[in-house]
């Protein structure tokens, strides 16, 4: 049974972008430290400021909530309901089961925009080259014409990390995918990441080691320089001479 | 084994023990976007799962 990194216990996931596994309180320890460290890389929230934090009832605004709370923020949710039928009433369900009733009067709007959000959106983005919406993906918008300032606290964290914190802490959350939602562009952009990021592994654990030099290696045997050293050797040398051009004349 | 997926809600039975990683390449499903719940507890790709266990295949991938 694969152990924790830090503290050798029993693992309950493993995270392949860190190469490790992480029990339950680790896991809760890193994620804790990867939103605080947003949160101060950023200056996205500063001491006694009040923060609202925009809840679908999904993992990530629920799981950011929920963190923002445990890091000692004054934090409330506002749920708008967006009328998709029997999938907004069950989302709400979920946003009120985690909510406490407060009133107005923020500093900040928080919302749950993950790291793979942030890198479906820049792909996306980068394929149309849209100058316009690469400038304006940012993790902190500032205030401005009414609105308050906006914060992405959880740039830092996947959402398969958001989605253990809400498991972890049990946290009752919607699962199932907006029924509009089928087809989407964004979510396509984050399945081919997803991919990439497999496909890269897949390459890294089969490597081997070259059988001359040692180094990593895809081929059965010799890695592609020691290829290309095998190959040249077989050749006489070619003399090669230096010409100087002349120089131009003015 | 018992598997629920998800989206939409559905539950299959195979037989035989097997590694969670295994059990996701037989579904062709990708590691990366899943989370695995074993009997009400999150566990690592490489647990192995017997014929007695109920096994939630979760989906992470979100939002529009």
């Amino acid at each position: 049974m694969s152990k924790c990194r830090v503290c050798r216990e029993p693992a309950i996931i493993d995270l392949p972008r860190h190469n490790a596994h992480f029990c339950a309180e680790h896991l809760r320890q890193l994620c804790r430290r990867q939103v605080d460290k947003a949160i101060e890389q950023f200056e996205m929230l500063h001491p006694r400021e009040r923060v609202l934090v925009a809840v679908s009832g999904g993992k990530d605004s629920l799981a950011l909530w929920d963190v923002l709370l445990e890091l000692g923020y004054e934090v409330d949710g506002v749920y708008i309901g967006l009328g998709i039928g029997e999938y907004s009433t069950d989302s709400a369900t979920y946003a009120r089961a985690f909510a406490a009733a407060r009133d107005g009067g923020y500093d900040v709007v928080a919302t749950g925009h993950n790291l793979d959000d942030e890198a479906a959106v820049l792909f996306g983005s980068t394929l149309r080259w849209n100058v316009d919406a690469l400038a304006r993906q940012l993790s902190v918008l500032p205030a401005g014409r009414g609105f308050p300032r906006k914060v992405k606290p959880l740039v830092r964290l996947t959402e398969r990390e958001t989605a253990a914190w809400c498991v972890v802490h049990g946290i009752d959350y919607q699962v199932e995918e907006c029924p509009l939602a089928a087809g989407n562009r964004h979510l396509a952009h984050k399945a081919m990441l997803n991919v990439l990021a497999a496909t890269r592994r897949a390459v890294v654990d089969s490597l081997t080691r070259c059988s001359r030099c040692g180094s990593p290696t895809t081929g059965d045997n010799l890695c592609a320089f020691c290829r290309l050293v095998e190959v040249a050797s077989a050749h006489e040398p070619v003399p090669v001479e230096m010409l100087r051009p002349a120089k131009a004349r003015r | 084994l018992n598997i629920v997926l998800r989206n939409p809600r559905r539950t299959i039975e195979l037989a035989g023990a097997r590694t969670v990683i295994a059990l996701l390449d037989e579904l062709g499903l990708n590691r990366e976007s899943h989370l695995f719940i074993r009997n009400g507890t999150l566990v690592p790709g490489d647990t192995r799962l017997d014929d007695t266990d109920s096994v939630e295949i979760r989906p992470v991938i979100a939002g529009g």
